[in-house]
């Protein structure tokens, strides 16, 4: 007994549990996620269950689920839909076409490879606030691409694509040129990785081109395509500074995506209850598309 | 089936000339080996019969046909690339499928043809897997089934067992040589790997540096080596090559001393060829031994080799039986059997037997 006790009191320095240690080397980032996105979640999800009124005296009223009622009540909420969808399509399609292209033809073996490679990635570099600027005066009738071919050619045109008809396409392009880069890049980064021997299998093997795409260059970047089908769904659905430099919503209300529209009605016309139960809406389409996009194309790929 | 002959071939790309004035017949229905280290342009002269690659002068000729400019779908060739290459994304039934997907069969014929070939190579249980679940010597079988299906004029064989482990690579040689035997279809098959060659090939064609430097038997090619590059790329051990010089038809080479008179050799320089087998151990002051000091004694179970280095630094090698003991540092003699030396000038080029080796 004697011998044993001192043992006891010499008790070693308690360790931490391997929960406890991720727990205190993961602090900083949750502490970091509660600031800027747990809290503002939070807030906004307060803010679209009451009436919050600025003029005469910031006053607040618990109104339960009207705001959400409201809005989907509201037509010019289901047009912005429209709108927003219309643009993701368009944009998401672009993207990805744009990217595959600019992919398959980078990896060609040509010279000055990488000046190409670097003029092509720049457009990814420029902000979105810069781009919208390019594109408004691209599009617009009097300073844009079109018109000037068309003087040129001798012709007194002005084609003006700052239309209500044409101005969600006008964004389309001008988001897809933005995007389209990073894409290219990560479908160039697979395509490095095919044997070049699989072409000489497939040519043996006597497919037709289109065979020879679909069996040896495609498997690879599926699941890439995919990835980026997914980034770009989402970044299109919450695009905002591109559509707010370029058109501003307009004309009218044709460019007006949800986004636009949100901060339309929270920061212009201050109805910020309401315009926090829209956000709510758009989450919902975003988890939606996302969703539906992995049960129908994501789950059937896998890296390989 | 076919009898592939390829005329006076030039392969260039840019300045880097990679095949320089072949000319090659390959009988219909024999396994015909290239053999070379890496760069020679073995692997270019297989794309050039496949049609992947095509000569910037010369033809080739499939039954006297001219295929110089078709592409691989003109020629009816079948491939098996380096590390048995398939389509990773698809199963083994669809990489076999592949083969047959421009042919002219039916469906009935294809599922028989394809079952057949999964047969041969007992595939049966793993038509369903993809390339990623199955190893190396699995996927070498569908690599060959995806061959065999088509029937084609001739196999193309690059490497194939180049990334496979030593034992598997040795149940593969003979399977591969029997099918090759028992289907009776032309092959060529390119490989850096001399054992390789001389087990596998009816015939082997050497090359070396874009030239054809000798095509025959694995006997004639390891007995009468018509160049000192084929020489000693040919044997295991490797052959010993000891630099000398000819005068008034005796060679010379510092104790070692060979009459060659009557066969007209020019006085100059010259190297004998001796492969270990062929040389005895003397002791270090024997007449007609090259003293060497001992660098290395390795065993291979039933012999050993004694690799020793002679007074300028080159490795000589001796068979010696197994009970053999030396030290390192301890100092021999290596004497070359007189009647089994070759002799090359110094072009390379052989000039002459001792006599016919034993």
């Amino acid at each position: 007994m004697a011998t044993i006790a001192p043992q006891k009191a010499k008790a070693r320095r308690r360790e931490l549990t391997d929960g406890q240690f991720a727990l205190m080397i993961g602090l900083p980032v949750i502490l970091l996620l509660i600031v800027i996105v747990a809290y503002p979640l939070a807030y906004s999800a307060w803010m679209a269950f009451h009436r919050i009124l600025f003029f005469g005296g910031y006053r607040t009223k618990f109104v339960g689920f009207k705001n959400f009622a409201t809005v989907l009540n509201d037509p010019e909420f289901w047009w912005c839909t429209w709108v927003t969808i219309r643009f993701t399509v368009e944009s998401v399609i672009l993207t990805m076409l744009l990217g595959l292209a600019i992919g398959l033809l980078l990896n060609r073996p040509t010279r000055f490879g990488g000046v190409w490679r670097t003029l092509v990635f720049l457009p990814w570099c420029v902000s979105l606030y810069g781009a919208g600027l390019m594109f408004a005066y691209l599009a617009r009738g009097q300073t844009g691409l079109p018109t000037a071919i068309l003087a040129h050619l001798g012709m007194q045109n002005v084609p003006d694509f700052m239309t209500t008809r044409t101005i969600v396409e006008v964004l389309a392009i001008g988001s897809s040129w933005t995007m389209a880069p990073l894409v290219g890049f990560f479908v160039l980064a697979n395509l490095k990785t095919i044997p070049k021997r699989l072409y000489d299998l497939a040519a043996i093997d006597q497919l037709t081109p289109l065979e020879t795409f679909w069996n040896v260059t495609l498997p690879p970047l599926r699941f890439t395509l995919f990835v980026f089908t997914s980034i770009a769904t989402v970044l299109s659905m919450k695009l905002f500074d591109l559509i707010f430099v370029l058109s501003a919503g307009g004309p009218g209300d044709a460019s007006s995506t949800l986004t636009y529209q949100l901060y339309k009605v929270s920061f212009i016309n201050l109805n910020l209850g309401y315009g926090a139960a829209m956000s709510f809406f758009l989450l919902l389409f975003i988890i939606g598309l996302t969703m539906s996009l992995y049960l129908i194309w994501g789950r059937r790929e896998k890296q390989i | 089936m076919a009898k592939i002959e390829l005329r006076q071939i030039r392969k260039s790309y840019d300045r880097y000339v990679a095949v320089e004035n072949l000319d090659l017949d390959i009988i219909d229905g024999e396994f015909l080996v290239m053999l070379g280290p890496s760069g020679c342009g073995k692997t270019t002269t297989l794309n050039m019969i496949a049609g992947l690659d095509y000569p910037s002068q010369g033809q080739i000729l499939f039954d006297g046909r001219d295929v110089t400019a078709e592409p691989p779908h003109g020629r009816n060739v079948a491939m098996v690339f380096q590390s048995s290459l398939l389509y990773p994304h698809l199963t083994v039934r669809k990489n076999i499928e592949a083969s047959l997907r421009h042919s002219k069969l039916s469906k009935a014929e294809r599922a028989q043809r394809i079952a057949d070939a999964a047969r041969m190579l007992e595939l049966e249980p793993m038509l369903d897997k993809l390339p990623s679940q199955m190893s190396g010597g699995q996927r070498q079988r569908a690599a060959t089934a995806k061959a065999i299906v088509r029937e084609p004029a001739c196999f193309l064989l690059d490497e194939p067992l180049s990334a496979l482990d030593a034992a598997l690579r040795l149940s593969l040689r003979s399977e591969l040589v029997n099918l090759q035997k028992r289907l009776g279809t032309t092959a060529v098959f390119v490989t850096h790997d001399q054992v390789e060659a001389m087990t596998m090939g009816d015939r082997i064609a050497v090359m070396s540096k874009g030239n054809l430097e000798q095509i025959g038997t694995p006997d004639e090619i390891y007995n009468q080596p018509a160049s000192l590059f084929v020489a000693t790329f040919l044997g295991s051990p490797p052959m010993n090559v000891v630099a000398g010089a000819i005068s008034n038809g005796v060679f010379h080479a510092g104790p070692v001393a060979i009459d060659l008179a009557g066969r007209g050799i020019p006085n100059g320089p010259v190297s004998l060829g001796v492969r270990p087998q062929h040389v005895t151990v003397t002791a270090p002051d024997a007449p007609g031994a090259i003293p060497v000091t001992v660098y290395a004694l390795e065993h291979l179970g039933r012999e050993s080799v004694v690799i020793g280095d002679d007074a300028t630094g080159n490795k000589l090698r001796a068979l010696v039986d197994p009970g053999f003991h030396a030290r390192i540092g301890d100092r021999l003699g290596i004497a070359p059997e007189a009647g089994a030396c070759f002799f090359f000038g110094a072009d390379g080029r052989r000039i002459a037997v001792s006599s016919s080796p034993a």
